[in-house]
């Protein structure tokens, strides 16, 4: 197919870019011959406004092509998921050339780079200590995911070497002081180590630490876990996502593998996610309104929350939605009772959107979230923001339910759903809530609101995957064995997986080594791009360019805006 | 009668009241927990954070989460134990007024899944010799531990 995407890249490239066959239509992947091809093709896709996914870095130096390479991919407005694979050049093996002016949102996955392969970008500041992931305990060079480097071999090298130095602290302007806070918090909650630069109580700047709780998951895919029983780790990445991790590690497997879950299996993964949305988004709610100190309510939602989540436990035998997921369908340990799911969705959202409404009327709640820690459009389009972070800041489109629909996302009645979500007041009638989603702009407020208005979205899906299943063959099977494909599969084949969770798209980019063993997995959690945003959204900054008014927060509003992202910090440390 | 004497006579009453029941039923007690993530995947905390809803309520068994170690009974310990929480981990156990720790979830037993990885480690002896109890499950339900728990406190 000739698109101009193909045309564009056979116009930059020199020598024209070879094109590899993939599986699937809607991928196109594409060999890089040099650095400069690299930037300008990546500086076309900026202007026309494509989404930088993931990088992944692969070490096949002991493969037919004898070098590191790294697998940027991107997804284009059309639907279609760029694949450039750029192999490094022999002249430097052990550097890149960054593409961070372009997609700012490469920059974590740049360090992740450093402290686990060794490998720096030869046109940015070279990223002097490693500490992104690695802290001090390790030594400087481990580089633990080489290919080279055996695992047990890790371990002597760790326990022989000595700490490393701690980085000298920065200078503070005059007036500021810093403020250090973790990594172990005063709560129940992850590890991670915020410094917060404060003048008085007004946060000017922010520094996030996280690599904490980091477990060498990449390492083990490589060294425990074959292609079949990756998805048992897969959906211990993030507790709180379970589900759809192991959908976006299944969906890669079947990708490589070449074949389809079976229509029924799609399905119930799709109402399966979104069941996952509405617990985790009715907590966030509730957890919201407990730290702006409305209790009452927040009890309440806590209870809601905890019946769906005894809806899972009934539906699946685990309360976080956990072995259901394989490749190629899924596993359900007893037939589901369909009408206890509209029993209980019935019972919650009713009440949920009740308390919602009028929380989000009362003037103190208002007071609290409206207009604090801003994640304006422009930043969050800029440092490649995701999920439902960036929707709240006005992105309304950027959902992978709508930029690349699979599955079941793909029939229109679902389409229409998740676009009436995202289209100002009023568009339909039959909506339960009243939303103030036309002032989507970025703030604690919206970023409420829009997990209120999520919840009715995903009832409304979980409705239609109903009815749809009681259309269907109740005897139909959910899962076949794809072993065979798998095995067929062509050895350093990859297959890309992703899906729209709660948070925001997981990426999974999944590569067969011999045996049906994984050669390389790695992950993209939706936290690793809005860990940034975070940050954006808590610090002093003008409200724009011309006036010389400034968006603050104070100390007491991080753990509210914190909660407004619920950011998942193993997700990112993995 | 004057006000006073009311006033004593409560007193006398409260102060009646104040002894230990005379029964096998366990003194009332409560059991105050620091909350330590060593790397968990955050399923551990989702339970642990489900304890405070109205359904379980552990507060009023007395269980209730504190902001400093300083203030805890027992630290309750999820995840595998990663080296780059190593010091955080030793830093907060030497917080404790006395080393206690409860151990929540398969990662905290043995690493579970994530065992064998160069980012795990031993817990070192401190750590380990101060584990009381073992809570299992991935994750355990809020109920399993909830129940752990009370029976921890009494005995
Ligand atoms: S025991 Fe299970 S739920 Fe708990 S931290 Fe480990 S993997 Fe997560």
């Amino acid at each position: 197919m000739m698109t101009d995407l193909h045309a564009q890249i056979r116009r930059i490239g020199a020598q024209a870019p070879i094109e590899l066959p993939r599986h699937n239509p809607a991928e196109s992947h594409f060999i890089i011959a040099n650095d400069d091809e690299l930037l300008a093709i990546c500086q076309w896709m900026r202007e026309q406004a494509y989404y930088f996914c993931t990088m992944v870095v692969s070490d096949e130096r002991l493969l037919e092509d004898d070098s590191f390479k790294i697998y940027y991919t991107f997804s284009s407005p059309q639907s279609r998921l760029i694949i450039l694979e750029y192999p490094f050049n022999q002249q430097h093996p052990r550097s890149y050339v960054s593409i961070r002016e372009i997609f700012p949102a490469v920059e974590s996955l740049e360090q992740e780079a450093w402290d686990l392969f060794g490998l720096q970008p030869h046109n940015q500041p070279l990223i002097a200590e490693n500490g992104f992931i690695l802290h001090k305990p390790f030594p400087h060079n481990l580089y633990p995911l080489r290919r080279t480097r055996r695992q047990s071999r890790l371990e002597d090298r760790i326990a022989k070497t000595a700490v490393n130095p701690a980085p000298a602290p920065g200078t503070l302007p005059e007036g500021m002081m810093i403020l250090p806070v973790g990594p172990i918090h005063a709560g129940v909650i992850e590890a991670g180590h915020f410094s917060f630069h404060v003048a008085g109580e007004i946060i000017e700047d922010l520094s996030i630490q996280l690599g904490y709780k980091h477990k060498g998951i990449e390492k083990l895919f490589e060294t425990k876990f074959t292609l079949a029983t990756g998805w048992e780790l897969a959906e211990k990445v993030s507790g709180d996502a379970s589900f759809a991790h192991s959908l976006a590690y299944c969906r890669a497997v079947e990708a490589l593998a070449g074949v389809n879950a079976p229509p029924s299996a799609e399905i119930w993964r799709t109402l399966l996610l979104e069941l996952e949305r509405v617990y985790n988004h009715i907590a966030d709610v509730g957890a919201m309104l407990h730290d702006i100190s409305f209790d009452v309510a927040a009890s309440e939602i806590a209870v809601l929350r905890e019946t769906a989540v005894r809806l899972n436990q009934r539906l699946t035998q685990h309360r976080l939605l956990r072995g259901i997921n394989r490749p190629g369908g899924v596993i359900l340990p007893h037939r589901p009772n369909l009408a206890d799911i509209r029993q209980t969705l019935d019972q919650i959202t009713p009440r949920f959107f009740e308390l919602s409404r009028f929380v989000m009327e009362l003037s103190y709640c208002r007071e609290r979230t409206i207009a604090t820690g801003v994640l304006t459009l422009d930043e969050a389009r800029a440092i490649g923001a995701t999920g439902l972070a960036a929707r709240a800041s006005g992105w309304r489109t950027h959902d992978f339910r709508l930029r690349h629909p699979h599955g079941f996302y793909v029939s229109p009645s679902i389409q229409t759903i998740i676009q009436e979500t995202i289209t100002p007041d009023g568009g339909n009638p039959q909506r339960n809530i009243p939303l103030y989603t036309s002032s989507l702009n970025g703030d604690v407020f919206s970023r409420l609101i829009l997990r209120v208005a999520e919840v009715e979205t995903s009832r409304q899906i979980i409705f239609e995957a109903l009815d749809a299943l009681a259309d269907s063959d109740a005897a139909a099977p959910t899962w076949q064995p794809i072993q065979q494909e798998i095995q067929n599969a062509p050895n350093h084949e990859f297959g890309l997986g992703f899906t729209e969770s709660w948070r925001g798209e997981i990426f999974y980019w999944v590569m067969k080594g011999p045996n049906n063993t994984i050669f390389r997995c790695k992950v993209r959690d939706p936290s690793v791009f809005n860990w940034p945003a975070l940050r954006l959204a808590v610090i002093r900054k003008k409200v724009d360019s011309r006036s010389n008014h400034h968006w603050e927060n104070i100390l007491a509003d991080f753990p509210l805006i914190n909660k407004s992202f619920n950011l998942s910090y193993a997700g990112h440390d993995l | 009668m004057n006000v006073f004497s009311i006033v004593w006579k409560n007193f006398k009453q409260w102060l009646s009241v104040d002894k230990p029941p005379q029964s096998n039923a366990a003194p009332p007690r409560s059991l105050y927990l620091r909350h330590l993530d060593c790397g968990s995947c955050n399923g551990c905390e989702l339970e642990l954070n489900a304890l405070s809803n109205p359904l379980y309520d552990s507060v009023q068994y007395g269980i209730q989460f504190e902001s400093s170690p300083r203030h805890a009974d027992a630290l309750v310990m999820t995840g595998p134990y990663t080296r780059n929480l190593d010091e955080a981990a030793r830093l907060t156990l030497a917080a404790m007024p006395a080393p206690i720790i409860i151990t929540i979830g398969d990662c905290a037993r043995d690493g579970h899944i994530f065992q064998d990885t160069y980012a795990i480690m031993e817990r070192p002896s401190e750590i380990q010799s101060a584990i009381q109890q073992h809570i299992p499950g991935c994750p355990p339900t809020p109920g399993q531990i909830l129940a752990a728990l009370q029976k921890f406190k009494t005995e």
